[in-house]
């Protein structure tokens, strides 16, 4: 898995050091919850992957992991809220390409667009719904960042509401977004581009998930215990051998 | 001429039978200390690991792998407690012991874990409980309790819903094996019994066995919420890096409470 797209790589460095600084928000008064979810594939995208968020009041952290979208071309993603808090079925007859489901379709699911993830420190309210140019353009990333949100997001996180879809499907097969239909969204993108991916409901985590592997190893099995033997062995075949290889050419010899 | 070359042709021979014997020791040495070198830990075998880490939920149902055994041994009478249940997991309660131990059991209240019995591979332990350092990963067992299994005590305790996380170390310093040496032998279908501090003993039946590169743990995967009890037992393995002086992976065992 790639740890970090081109477009994050390209982040600037104030991005880059708000992300680092993201674990600092334990310490925060308020009560921390963590959410979690799992993401269902929408559209045959041929995606998966997952969102862990941790909100401190108004901070949120994210982590949201991506495998196996459209290479080179951005993914719009966000938290939408509202709705029935729920993905839609994956089988739901849309208005897209061939019964495709549009983001429209399945807004009574998932609601609106509340939070844009964005990249390049750029804007996160759903203003910047569309700001594709801050957005991943890998199909297989990490994205990872901390920042504010409204009170009343911040309050629907905190009762573990939030879907987070992830968008842009190549549904021809064409290696970008394109095609006659243009999006419900913003009729200057393909539907392509808007359609939604992924999709997972966020579910309240049951622990603090501890971060990263566990050091649960103390040292290496990797042959070293019978050095002695095997060196002592080695060394008494090696005299053997040489032994008698000398004695058979002094037989010979003589 | 005779009695010199005769003399050295003794001599040789002993010398040649002396060659030959040391030959044969130092082989037999050589192979006897490769022999008895101590084996990498086990890796989970590829029928034991999941689907991917991304799998939507586990409804693949494993009650055909040896859940049998789970039924048969159920003689603790805790089954008789049929207090509030909001699901449909009345109809488990209520079935003679015969049934298949469905995964749907009744999430039991809160009691912290004393002790771990993984009989497949002969692990008994008692638990201490440990949380996370400062950097946010989870503390490890040290010192005297280096060679006891752990738990987490941000987690779930067993048999509430959501995933008890346990964890326990592959080896000790110098490579001396340690708690959970073995944990990636484990099949589906094996079982974990843990004991709490009211009394009650948990079982979960193992029904994945998974390995992870440590930079890459699916930590949604392994920590992430579950509706019933579960189980995550924890430990390192894969190849060890030197220069890091660690594991490069993570042993997870995915465990679902069957009994308790």
């Amino acid at each position: 898995m790639k740890k970090l797209t081109t477009t994050m790589a390209a982040l600037a460095a104030p991005a880059l050091l708000a992300v680092s600084a993201a674990p600092a928000l334990a310490a925060h008064e308020n009560q921390t919850v963590e959410l979690m979810t799992e993401f269902t594939e929408l559209n045959d995208s041929g995606g998966s992957g997952n969102a862990w968020a941790k909100v401190t009041g108004n901070e949120v952290w994210i982590k949201v992991e991506v495998q196996g979208l459209l290479e080179g071309n951005p993914h719009a993603q966000h938290i939408h809220i509202g709705g029935a808090g729920e993905c839609p079925d994956p089988n739901m007859e849309g208005s897209g390409f061939e019964g495709a489901i549009r983001t429209t379709d399945a807004i009574d699911s998932y609601g609106a667009v509340r939070v844009s993830l964005t990249g390049n420190d750029a804007d996160t309210s759903e203003a910047a719904a569309l700001d594709v140019a801050n957005f991943p353009a890998d199909g297989t990333y990490t994205y990872e960042r901390t920042f504010e949100v409204p009170n009343e997001v911040g309050q629907a996180l905190h009762r573990g509401e939030g879907v987070v879809v992830i968008h842009g499907v190549d549904h021809n097969g064409s290696g970008e977004y394109d095609g006659e239909q243009m999006s419900d969204l913003d009729d200057s993108l393909p539907s392509e581009a808007t359609d939604p991916a992924l999709c997972g409901a966020f579910e309240m985590g049951q622990m603090s998930a501890p971060g990263g592997g566990v050091a649960t190893g103390g040292g290496s099995t990797a042959g070293t215990e019978n050095a002695g033997l095997i060196a002592g062995g080695a060394l008494l075949a090696a005299a053997g051998a040489g032994a008698f290889a000398l004695n058979q050419r002094r037989r010979t010899d003589s | 001429m005779s009695l010199e070359s005769n003399s050295r042709g003794r001599g040789g021979f002993a010398l040649t039978a002396l060659a030959v014997l040391a030959l044969l020791v130092g082989v037999v040495l050589v192979g006897f200390g490769l022999g008895t070198q101590r084996p990498d830990p086990p890796s989970p075998t590829e029928a034991a690991a999941g689907p991917s880490p991304t799998a939507d939920d586990d409804t693949s149902d494993d009650s055909d792998a040896g859940s049998g055994d789970g039924a048969s041994e159920d003689t603790s009478g805790s089954t008789a407690e049929a207090e509030a249940s909001p699901t449909a997991t009345e109809s488990a309660t209520a079935e003679p012991s015969e049934s298949e131990a469905e995964p749907t059991v009744q999430a039991l209240d809160p009691s912290e874990p004393v002790e771990v019995r993984i009989p497949s591979i002969s692990v008994t332990s008692p638990l201490h409980a440990l949380g996370l350092t400062d950097d946010g990963t989870l503390e490890v067992p040290s010192g005297d309790r280096y060679h006891e299994a752990a738990w987490y005590d941000g987690s779930p305790t067993p048999g509430e819903a959501g995933p008890t996380v346990i964890e326990g170390h592959v080896t000790g310093a110098g490579g001396v094996e340690s708690i959970f040496f073995d944990l990636g032998a484990l099949e589906p279908g094996d079982t974990a019994e843990v004991d709490r501090e009211d009394g009650r003993t948990v079982i979960f039946e193992v029904y994945r066995v998974d390995q992870f590169a440590k930079d890459e743990f699916p930590t949604v995967d392994v920590y992430g919420p579950t509706s019933e009890p579960e189980l995550r037992l924890i430990t390192c393995g894969g190849e060890f890096d030197e220069a890091a002086g660690s594991h490069e992976d993570n042993t997870v065992v995915y465990a679902r409470m069957v009994e308790g």
